[in-house]
């Protein structure tokens, strides 16, 4: 009954109903783009508001000093130069500093990945008296703050006459208790008829290790280095404590030799600044996909 | 015993040497001489000389500057974890959709976490500058934000939590995958608005990973050191005297080890205590 | 209870996918209508059409007189079971059943009323204060068209509700449907892949593939009368056998012959194949397992070779060739052969269906 009603009310209004067609399909066409473009507006606003100190840290670096001290609001450099990156250069030895970081931050990556990876094989695919009560001990490590330890750290290095070298910004760093578990978790999802079977061929466990095991988790050592590089290179209280000549600073430290605030030295400061982050960021950016697959396969509370 | 079994019973536990080499120098020896130095007072090389017992911790929990640094930090804490959860939660709530260029804004919203703490408080002392700081600018103000103990703590916590936003636009984005997509369908055809769709399916689906976002963010708000150093050492006026800070001033300028060492004590059972009562309080909590 | 209509509604992709071509359908109030096809027909597509889920890129839908291709799914007072669920997971039972009811502002006590009556009915009263996680796959399903029950829609949309249950609890459940459908009163629209469900279930059946209506009638006629070989094939269980047969005039008589066999068509068949100009041409014909007989008059005897054997206790499937062509035939159980024989069976030649060789039409469709 309905539909032959609607169907004659259809015809009588036949060109009403074409234009109402018409306007509603532009309507939905219009609606479906501006969702997409308001969306990708909005963004735009939020992140240039998320980045905004980076950018405008950028834009200063690229600003000669002249420019700096005036009461408009200069956001984009007006003559685009490079002398604050050269001065900040020349004025610190920060290419030192930046050699410092790097080996600091490679040495730690390269040792986490190793000694953490090594314990958790352990955990995940040996058995031994005491397994669990270590793996407890090991996570009850993640509880225990910086602050509790770093004093009693900083006696014993120097009882040691560690400071001032490359030894005391590495080896109390030399593994975390979050990597183990990291690879303990990736570890969990590889199969263990592999290790198996490899046992019985006679493969010992560090062939194993060296040859199957590590080539399958490329993504687990890839989120690894990433995180450990990034959290490496970005320390600060701890070389601050233990090392004090210009030879042995890292860059965090190291740029605070910049900290000042005359219009000179402040395109200085953050050419430096900008300088020294863009090794963490690209960094960053080049392991994103990996870091974040990393961090969350599993190892994610739910 | 001969060599081989030896050898094929310590196997395992070779494996973990330099793990548990490194944990046992630098982690638990020192966290243990940390609670003995607690207890005396030391000379300026750190060495343990007059056993006071409790002394350090009732002289402590008689100074009001030690009341100061808690009630700064307890307002540090929490400035910084909800102006870090709430930017990351919009930016993952923006990003939870894919549009074009979604890859690059993720990227831009994740990246603070990529910037040490230093670098950035360098970042903000310009950004904050009374005269051509960007903020002065845009805002029309000429005040000294950082010297003024008004403020000095809000912009260290801001920066703060500028950092951390970058790591929880993470986590909660992980969580909005997580939610079955299907449930909005049905509530749309239900009836519910967008608006209706957040806070009923949205909100609950993000609480799981809300609660642990919220106790790692708290941990880590506590441990703040960088941007104290290069902002305001603390200051003006002990109004960013954060525990972490006062502990560093009392070791390493006033050469106070076992103070030192005794606020580090407390710092660590406030933490934990903490973290109990927040685990406690999520069994009560949203379950699936 | 609601009436919808479907008028040249196509749906394309973004990139370029015609999926629902030209659809146009009349739902009458109060039927039980089934979208039936093969995965990707665009039946689940032509169901979210309707919820307002899937945007209709040309045409018009109306709904009890009104058009509907603008308004979102708030607002179109219909109602929709999902082949996941769809359960709200921090939600109890009641409050997932209850959710719908308190986004349209329904007062607490009628809310009261209507939760615990639909639980009754459908057995799912105990368990109005688990969440999800603790249910079983059928007391979910139970608990999704609760919701959908309490709501009472203008029409129910219900996504392949079934597929996810085992035989047993499936075959239960359609009871209840049917039950619901009848006690409610309530206008039906029903994706399934299985052709059962639909014939068992239907007041009215929408065969679709690729994207086009092949057939929209009720199960019976579908069944006796299919508009074409895919409709032919795809509904019935066991499915209806084909082959290509050469239609020939011998002696007065209209044959339909393919290797050594030779069958004489009936009347209607006869009539209509000369009219159409099909003899000396090639024909496809259908018959289905259920219309061969173990006996018969000599003129409809064809000889089976049996491959493989079924028994199923009320019935035997035998699976084999006739001339060469793969043939499954349902036989009584007294009928006793083994792979590797010649069994001679007999055609019923009144249930017999051809099909042009090109076109795949009805060549006898009324």
């Amino acid at each position: 009954m309905d539909s032959v009603i609607t169907t004659a009310a259809k015809e009588i209004n036949r060109d009403e109903m074409e234009k109402l067609k018409r306007s509603a399909a532009q309507k939905a066409l219009f609606r479906r783009r501006t969702g997409k473009f308001a969306l990708v507006i909005v963004n735009l606003a939020m992140s240039i508001f998320v980045l905004l100190p980076l950018l405008y840290a950028v834009s200063i670096a690229f600003m000669p000093s002249s420019e700096l001290f005036t009461t408009d609001m200069n956001l984009i450099p007006g003559n685009p130069t490079l002398e604050n990156f050269r001065q900040a250069m020349v004025k610190i030895p920060l290419n030192r500093f930046i050699v410092n970081s790097f080996i600091v931050a490679g040495c730690i990556t390269f040792g986490q990945i190793l000694s953490c990876s090594l314990a958790a094989f352990s955990f995940s695919f040996l058995d031994f008296k005491g397994k669990n009560l270590l793996f407890m001990v090991v996570m009850a490590t993640m509880m225990i703050p910086g602050e509790a330890t770093i004093i009693s750290n900083y006696l014993t290095v120097s009882r040691l006459h560690w400071l001032d070298s490359y030894k005391v910004l590495i080896i109390p760093y030399l593994t975390s208790a979050m990597g183990i578990f990291l690879f303990r978790q990736f570890y969990k999802s590889f199969p263990i008829s592999l290790y198996e079977s490899a046992r019985i061929d006679g493969c010992s466990n560090l062939r194993f290790i060296y040859s199957i095991l590590i080539p399958l988790t490329k993504s687990a050592i890839g989120a690894m280095a990433v995180y450990t590089f990034i959290n490496a290179w970005n320390m600060y209280m701890w070389p601050l404590l233990v090392t004090g000549s210009d030879r042995m600073r890292t860059v965090q430290i190291g740029i605070g030799m910049l900290d000042s605030v005359d219009s000179q030295s402040i395109s200085m400061m953050i050419a430096g600044v900008v300088m020294i982050i863009i090794p963490s960021i690209s960094v960053f950016i080049a392991g994103q996909r990996q870091l974040i697959r990393g961090m969350f396969s599993g190892a994610v509370k739910g | 015993m001969n060599i081989k079994t030896f050898v094929k019973k310590a196997g395992p536990y070779i494996y973990m040497v330099p793990a548990m080499a490194v944990f046992a120098v630098f982690l638990f020896f020192p966290f243990f001489k940390t609670i003995y130095l607690s207890l005396y007072k030391t000379n300026k090389m750190g060495q343990a000389k007059l056993y006071v017992g409790l002394l350090n911790y009732a002289d402590l929990l008689n100074s009001p500057s030690f009341f100061n640094s808690l009630l700064v930090t307890a307002i540090f804490v929490v400035i910084v974890v909800s102006v870090s959860m709430l930017l990351g939660l919009i930016a993952a709530v923006l990003c939870s959709k894919t549009f074009p260029g979604i890859r690059i804004f993720s990227t831009a919203y994740a990246l603070p976490m990529a910037i040490a703490s230093s670098s950035a408080a360098m970042i903000f002392k310009i950004m904050l500058h009374p005269s051509i700081g960007i903020v002065n600018k845009i805002l029309g103000f000429h005040i000294n934000w950082i010297s003024d103990p008004k403020y000095a703590l809000a912009c260290v916590a801001l920066l703060t939590g500028w950092l951390n936003s970058g790591i929880n636009f993470l986590y909660f984005s992980a969580g909005l995958s997580n939610i079955d997509e299907t449930i909005y369908e049905r509530a749309s055809v239900d009836g519910a608005n967008s608006i209706q769709r957040f806070f009923f399916l949205t909100l609950p689906g993000l609480s799981p990973i809300m609660f642990y976002t919220l106790v790692v963010n708290i941990i880590q708000a506590f441990q703040s050191f960088g941007q104290v150093k290069v902002l305001t050492q603390g200051g003006p006026g002990e109004s960013t005297n954060l525990i972490v800070y006062s502990i560093y001033r009392d070791a390493f300028f006033n050469y106070r080890f076992g103070s030192a060492a005794a606020q580090s004590v407390l710092l660590f059972l406030i933490i934990m205590i903490l973290t109990l009562c927040m685990f406690r309080l999520e069994k009560k909590g949203v379950s699936y | 209870m609601a009436s919808l209509s479907f008028v040249n509604v196509c749906k394309t992709y973004k990139n370029g996918l015609t999926v629902v071509k030209d659809f146009n359908l009349d739902i009458k109030d109060r039927e039980f209508l089934i979208l039936v096809g093969p995965s990707g027909c665009g039946k689940s597509t032509t169901l979210r059409m309707i919820a307002g889920l899937e945007d209709i890129t040309s045409g018009e839908l109306w709904i009890d007189g009104q058009l509907m291709n603008m308004t979102s799914p708030q607002s179109r007072d219909l109602s929709m079971v999902f082949q996941s669920y769809a359960l709200y997971p921090h939600l109890t039972v009641y409050q997932n059943m209850a959710f719908g009811l308190k986004v349209h502002k329904v007062p607490k006590d009628e809310i009261d009323k209507r939760v615990g009556r639909v639980a009754e009915i459908l057995h799912i009263s105990h368990l109005l204060d688990r969440k999800p996680s603790a249910l079983s796959g059928g007391q979910k399903q139970r608990v999704a068209i609760g919701s959908v029950i309490v709501r009472q829609p203008k029409a129910y949309l219900m996504d392949e509700p079934l597929s996810n249950l085992d035989a047993k609890l499936r075959s239960q459940m359609r009871v209840e449907l049917a039950k619901i459908h009848r006690e409610l009163g309530a206008t039906i629209i029903y994706v399934t892949h299985d052709q059962v469900e639909a014939m068992t279930l239907g007041t009215r059946i929408v065969v679709m593939n690729s994207g086009v209506i092949q057939q929209a009638a009720s199960p019976s006629d579908i069944y006796e009368n299919p508009v074409n070989k895919f409709v032919a094939g795809f509904i019935g269980s066991p499915s209806m056998n084909f082959f290509p047969v050469w239609v020939a005039r011998r002696e007065e008589k209209i044959c339909l012959e393919f290797g050594k066999n030779k069958l004489i068509a009936n009347e209607i068949c006869s009539k209509r194949l000369v009219e159409d100009g099909y003899v000396g041409r090639r024909v496809y014909l259908g018959i289905r397992p259920e219309d061969f007989h173990e006996a018969g008059p000599e003129e409809q005897k064809i000889l089976f070779d049996v491959e493989m054997k079924e028994v199923l206790g009320a019935e035997i499937l035998f699976h084999g060739r006739i001339n060469r062509e793969e043939i499954c035939v349902r036989l009584s159980p007294n009928v006793k052969a083994e792979p590797g024989e010649r069994l001679p069976v007999y055609v019923d030649m009144d249930r017999i269906k051809l099909f042009d060789m090109d076109t795949e039409q009805n060549i006898i469709y009324v």
